[in-house]
């Protein structure tokens, strides 16, 4: 019985969070949690619906998530073609590491204000920052995983007659996969972090904005409706990751583990 | 596999280049060159007119923002108590994340218990936890140790459960085997035999801890880096805002390198048996 | 009954060279600590024979083989495939790598590992598989088309090997130590193959490279010793052994027992082993 079996691991888990939130409950109830600064979960849970079945949820969600999924898209393509350039050619690795390397290093919420003096306040902006910030990861593993390739796998694409760039992408691109998506796991928060960081500090709307501006003007309900909404963002972007790889990947694990 | 190697020697054949050009901006001088070029480019663009913007600089006069940054102590306070709380809040995370891995590592339903509250956690992005913290912890200290904190826990967290949980059954069954008390096992064995692990999750939190502070910097209170860096954007004063950023990326690279250093000596062992 | 010209050329009645080495050596290394791993190599190989090279392990074999393929250049000499010059690796030659487990690709099935070498001569996918498909029934394997190399035995995967290479259809079908890694049971069964491979197709030269020596006189037409490093050919025997040949009973020929003794010798060196 696997499906049981399935819920008889989850049981534990599942009830300990709502444990969490009926003590959540009580507390704020009995006045031991300040309940201007925490409201009941209850009320939490009504003003969610309330932006839910009015529509309200729509815009900014989908602002929000365009937004990630254009900056992270982005990185990715130009990390990976980067990646595959600096791994497979000395000279262009010779000229572009040590702008990298000393890029690198740098916190890159940082570059947030300087790109809003170049670039202003809307989308161009974010986007640019988001990429900057999540395409390092996706480029050093890239390289790596070029790196780490196989030579009789490259032999192989030269003995079938393969061009040089028919064997970058037919053979050095998927041999590199395993290290590609490491990096593009960890640009993944990178990007929603900086995601919501450029909406908080563009000020133009957004899920991050929503939560900061709601917090600003004290409507504290809001502003933990919100935060649900943005937590469910992060947790479903994880899963799509996830559920992407074993579509796309199925050979990967079993790669990893021979 | 002396074999394999000779099929990727192929294109030996002589390609006639320049020598004196070449050891001039050849190998890895040529990106030095080129990052040489870039200032370069910056510093005419700016002395030129062709970017006429107090925004724009020229490098010459961010160089001697650098110096006056130090020297005047504005900035370097600012930097200072950024180092401070990314100090604190990395210490405060990682220990909380290796106790906690450790003990979810002993026992099943504790864990079983826990990673889901844990795995809904973990995806949230670090900004969005600033607002409802601040509500609680105020706009200073407290509150950006926390981020940092919270920022730091999940990777430290979840490579040392997985190393823990690699090693359980060898190492404990010696373990047991000897008769070791609990604590002792915790202590002797299940420690060190995790320390790679956790050293690869304290390594990545680096990086994550200085962008989770200049993250709540900018976002709320009037201190560190990340909110100089906002404040001389809003002033016009592009020099000191670019000299602050290269001294955080300096910061950055320095306490990079430094845990580099310290993990090598720790871990020889680990990296010699491999 | 009509023979066919390949099969005249088969039957020893032309000496037409279709690949051929002239004065190839190869050095590693750099100025210093210099491998010589060959000295000086003339060979020639005919259109449609099944030629072996056998030699001691490390002596150069697979360099010989790569440097025959275009995949690593000689620091001396040249290579000619029908007359022209090799510089690169040349269409219709194909190289089998000795470690055949790391030259199929793990994120691709075993059809589509298959399909990979008719992608630049046919660009419909559903013709490609199907193509695919029957180079892998020729190997016994059509009903593993869907699975992962790494799902299969090292025997299959190197039976899916096989079938890539015979994909790209090639002329000149070279094989470094194919069966070197696989149980001797396997080993038969493949040989048999290639074997049985090699005959239907009248105009395929193979070049096989083995240290064993009864591999060698079981399967060639001719076989060229290797002398140790620095390698230059020691010798070259025309086995003269009747086709087809049976895996029981041509390893009971006195032609093949012959051959064994001799081959032994050479190779280890003892020179009352010759005739
Ligand atoms: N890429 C290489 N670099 C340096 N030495 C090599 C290389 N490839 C092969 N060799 C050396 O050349 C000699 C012949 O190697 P190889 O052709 O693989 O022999 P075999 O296939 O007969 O076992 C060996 O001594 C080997 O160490
Ligand atoms: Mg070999």
């Amino acid at each position: 019985m696997p499906i049981l079996r399935k819920f008889v691991d989850l049981l534990p888990g599942v009830a300990f969070i709502a444990a969490v939130i009926l003590i959540l409950q009580q507390c704020v109830e009995a006045g031991v949690i300040n309940r201007a600064l925490f409201p009941p979960p209850s009320v939490i849970a009504s003003t969610l619906w309330e932006l839910i079945a009015g529509g309200e949820v729509m815009g900014p969600l989908g602002a929000t998530i365009t937004l990630f999924a254009a900056g992270y898209v982005l990185a990715a393509i130009v990390g990976i073609l980067l990646g595959l350039a600096m791994g497979t050619n000395q000279r262009v690795n010779d000229l572009l590491d040590p702008l990298i390397e000393s890029i690198r290093p740098l916190p890159k919420a940082a570059l947030i204000p300087v790109l809003m003096l170049f670039l202003g306040l809307g989308t161009t902006m974010k986007v640019t920052a988001i990429v900057l910030a999540s395409f390092f990861p996706i480029v050093i593993n890239t390289i790596q995983g070029v790196r780490g390739v196989d030579p009789v796998l490259v032999a192989t694409g030269r003995t079938f007659g393969l061009s040089r760039l028919a064997i970058t992408f037919k053979i050095i691109l998927p041999a590199s996969i395993p290290y590609l998506l490491a990096g593009m796991r960890v640009a993944l928060g990178l990007a929603l972090l900086m995601t919501i960081l450029s909406e908080m500090l563009a000020g133009t709307g957004g899920l991050g904005f929503l939560v900061l501006e709601n917090q600003r003007a004290f409507h504290i309900r809001q502003m933990y409706a919100w935060l649900v909404i943005l937590a469910v963002v992060g947790v479903a972007i994880n899963a799509a990751m996830v559920a992407a790889e074993r579509r796309f990947v199925p050979w990967l694990d079993k790669y990893r583990v021979n | 596999m002396p074999a394999v190697a000779s099929v990727t020697e192929g294109k030996a054949g002589g390609r006639l280049r320049r020598p004196a050009l070449r050891d001039i901006i050849g190998g890895k001088r040529l990106g030095f060159w080129f990052i040489v070029a870039l200032l370069l480019l910056w510093e005419l663009s700016a002395r030129s007119g062709l970017v006429v913007s107090a925004n724009w600089p020229p490098v010459s006069l961010t160089a001697v923002a650098v110096v006056h940054g130090l020297a005047g102590g504005d900035l370097l306070a600012a930097l200072s108590g950024t180092l401070y709380r990314v100090a604190a809040g990395y210490v405060v995370g990682s220990a909380s994340a290796v106790i906690l891995g450790l003990l979810l590592s002993t026992s099943a339903l504790a864990r079983r218990t826990l990673e889901p509250t844990i795995e809904l956690l973990r995806p949230l992005p670090i900004p969005a936890l600033i607002p409802p913290l601040v509500l609680f912890l105020g706009l200073d200290d407290p509150m950006k140790i926390t981020v940092v904190a919270f920022t730091v826990f999940f990777p430290v967290f979840v490579n040392t459960l997985q190393g823990a949980m690699s090693i359980e059954s060898t190492f404990r069954a010696v373990a047991a085997t000897f008769g070791t008390p609990w604590f002792a096992t915790m202590r002797g064995v299940l420690l060190p035999a995790t320390v790679p692990y956790i050293f690869a999750g304290l390594r990545v939190s680096i990086g994550l801890a200085f962008v989770s502070a200049v993250a709540a910097e900018m976002v709320a209170g009037a201190s560190g880096v990340g909110y100089y860096i906002t404040s001389m954007q809003y002033a016009g004063r592009g020099a000191d805002m670019f000299a602050a950023m290269f001294l955080l990326g300096l910061s950055g690279y320095a306490v990079n390198a430094g845990f580099v250093a310290i993990e090598r000596r720790l871990l020889f062992w680990y990296h010699s048996a491999k | 009954m009509i023979q066919s010209a390949a099969a005249t050329i088969r039957a020893g009645k032309t000496s037409d060279a279709l690949l051929s080495l002239e004065g190839v050596s190869k050095h590693y290394g750099m100025r210093g600590g210099e491998t010589v791993a060959l000295a000086s190599i003339d060979l020639e190989i005919r259109r449609g024979e099944f030629m072996t090279i056998i030699g001691p392990s490390g002596c150069g074999k697979s360099t010989l083989l790569q440097i025959a393929a275009g995949l690593v250049l000689p620091s001396a000499g040249t290579v000619r495939l029908d007359g022209h010059i090799v510089t690169g690796p040349p269409p219709g030659m194909v190289y089998l790598f000795q470690q055949y487990t790391k030259s199929l690709f793990p994120w691709r099935n075993v059809r589509a590992n298959v399909a990979f070498a008719l992608e630049r001569k046919e660009s419909n996918r559903g013709r490609r598989n199907e193509a695919a498909q029957s180079f892998l029934a020729m190997v016994g394997l059509e009903d593993f088309a869907d699975h992962y190399p790494w799902q299969l035995s090292g025997g299959m995967q190197q039976r899916v090997a096989i079938a890539r290479a015979l994909a790209a259809s090639p002329t000149v079908l070279l094989m470094d130590e194919p069966f070197s890694s696989v149980d001797a049971l396997t080993r038969m069964e493949l040989q048999a193959l290639v074997l049985e491979v090699w005959r239907k197709r009248d105009d395929l030269t193979i070049v096989f490279v083995t240290h064993d020596v009864e591999e060698a006189v079981y399967l060639s037409d001719r076989i060229a010793v290797l002398s140790r490093r620095p390698s230059t050919i020691e010798r070259i025997i025309d086995t003269g052994l009747p086709r087809p040949r049976h895996p029981i009973e041509t390893r009971d020929n006195p032609i093949f027992l012959r051959h064994r003794h001799e081959l032994l010798g050479t190779l280890l060196g003892r020179a009352d082993a010759h005739p």
